[in-house]
């Protein structure tokens, strides 16, 4: 009998309980409080495809952008259980933290790429880029030589860290990443293009 | 006899070696250089061509741009994409009549090319044009209503410059074409953390 009243007294609860709204998502919402926005748009995402890892973490970056640090927690700590070696998505998190100002998680996070993917080049780059991008730079030359160790020849990636290195205001240090991707590959056309364009694109700040 | 004489003009500029003094050296002049080894080394790809044109540019050399650019449109005279880049190397450096130029030169060479007219609309939006860059965008939206990569692609850019009433009519465009994409929420999503701007 009481088993019976508790369950009629929760089905009264239900009943009384305010319903969550919802969102229509048109030109007016769009245009309103951000920090909805974010909220509304990575919880729609989350509820569509939970189960992908990178997206998990983008949706968590999502979340620290809207200031809600928790959910943040809960959607990055769901994507390093669903792939726990995977360096793409260990960037992923330790970027988003890094973006957020929350430069110790970043670096924990960062870390976890070289103990768990070492020989991931992709991730072990971008590692390096963030960092310098937001002027670590000692960090960032680090994970450098971490890929340097990995193959010493790879001129591309050694362009795309000096160019990291260029837009973060670092000439000098730029300039030997440079010099190394040029004397790797002195006939690339590519590599010129490039450089080329780096400087043309930084040459008004600078 | 005049393509030899240029090869062999060449020559001692491709045995040069670039050092690390080399890249610590004048921006401009370095886009210049490097844009004059980059142009011997393989000067038929029109898109390249663009490009080595927008260096110039900045180096202060419109002759060898204007010849860039015209060798580039010679090569691929239908790549709307290739008109596209020559009219951000003119926007880049402050040339706005010639930009917009280009870019109605994009539009009648490659009329139905979308993707190309969203990254120049973007580019316009870049360049604080956003009479030109709505335009533009509209066109490439009527293309193709259901593309909900270049809406949002637009929106983002609209957010870059602060026009959030503009950003939400091209998110909400982009919400209504694919409702149940998760990719295309999680993107709002991350144009607002960002607030538009580019990440790598």
């Amino acid at each position: 009998m009481r088993p019976a009243l508790l369950v009629l007294a929760s089905l009264s609860l239900l009943a009384q309980a305010p319903k969550p709204a919802v969102v229509l998502f048109d030109e007016a919402f769009f245009a309103g409080d951000r920090r909805a926005i974010l909220e509304a748009c990575a919880d729609r995402a989350k509820l569509l495809k939970p189960k992908d890892a990178k997206y998990l973490a983008e949706c968590g970056r999502a979340y620290l952008a809207a200031m809600d640090k928790p959910k943040a927690l809960a959607a990055f700590s769901e994507a390093e259980q669903r792939e726990p070696k995977d360096g793409q998505v260990l960037r992923l998190i330790a970027q988003s933290w890094l973006r957020h100002g929350y430069k110790s998680e970043a670096l924990e996070g960062y870390e976890k790429i070289v103990a768990r993917d070492p020989k991931n080049k992709e991730a072990v780059t971008s590692a390096a880029v963030d960092l310098a991008e937001v002027g670590l730079v000692n960090e960032a030359e680090r994970y450098m030589s971490v890929l340097a160790t990995l193959e010493k020849d790879d001129w591309q990636r050694f362009l795309l860290f000096g160019r990291a290195l260029l837009v973060a205001g670092q000439r000098k240090k730029a300039a030997t990443w440079f010099a190394r991707a040029a004397a790797l590959k002195p006939n690339e056309e590519k590599l010129y293009l490039e450089i080329s364009r780096t400087f043309a694109e930084t040459a008004s700040v600078m | 006899m005049r393509r030899l004489a240029c090869c062999l003009l060449a020559l001692p500029l491709l045995a040069q070696g670039l050092d690390e003094a080399a890249f610590r050296g004048d921006p401009h002049k370095l886009a210049g250089a490097c844009a004059d080894r980059a142009r011997l080394l393989r000067p038929k790809d029109a898109k390249m061509l663009a490009e080595y044109g927008r260096a110039f540019l900045v180096a202060g050399e419109r002759a060898k741009a204007e010849e860039c650019f015209q060798a580039a449109r010679i090569e691929s005279p239908k790549d709307g994409d290739v008109h596209r880049l020559i009219a951000v190397a003119w926007l880049r450096g402050n040339h706005k009549p010639e930009g917009l130029k280009a870019i109605a030169d994009m539009q009648i060479a490659d009329p139905k090319a979308k993707n190309v007219f969203t990254r120049a609309a973007v580019n316009l939006q870049d360049f604080s044009l956003p009479k030109e860059a709505d335009a533009l965008m509209e066109r490439a939206w009527i293309l193709d209503p259901s593309d909900w990569q270049n809406s949002i692609s637009f929106g983002r850019a609209c957010l870059r410059k602060q026009r959030r009433d503009a950003a939400a009519r091209w998110f909400a465009r982009a919400s209504q074409a694919k409702p149940q994409e998760e990719r295309m929420w999680n993107a709002i999503a991350l144009a607002y953390a960002d607030n538009g701007a580019e990440m790598n």
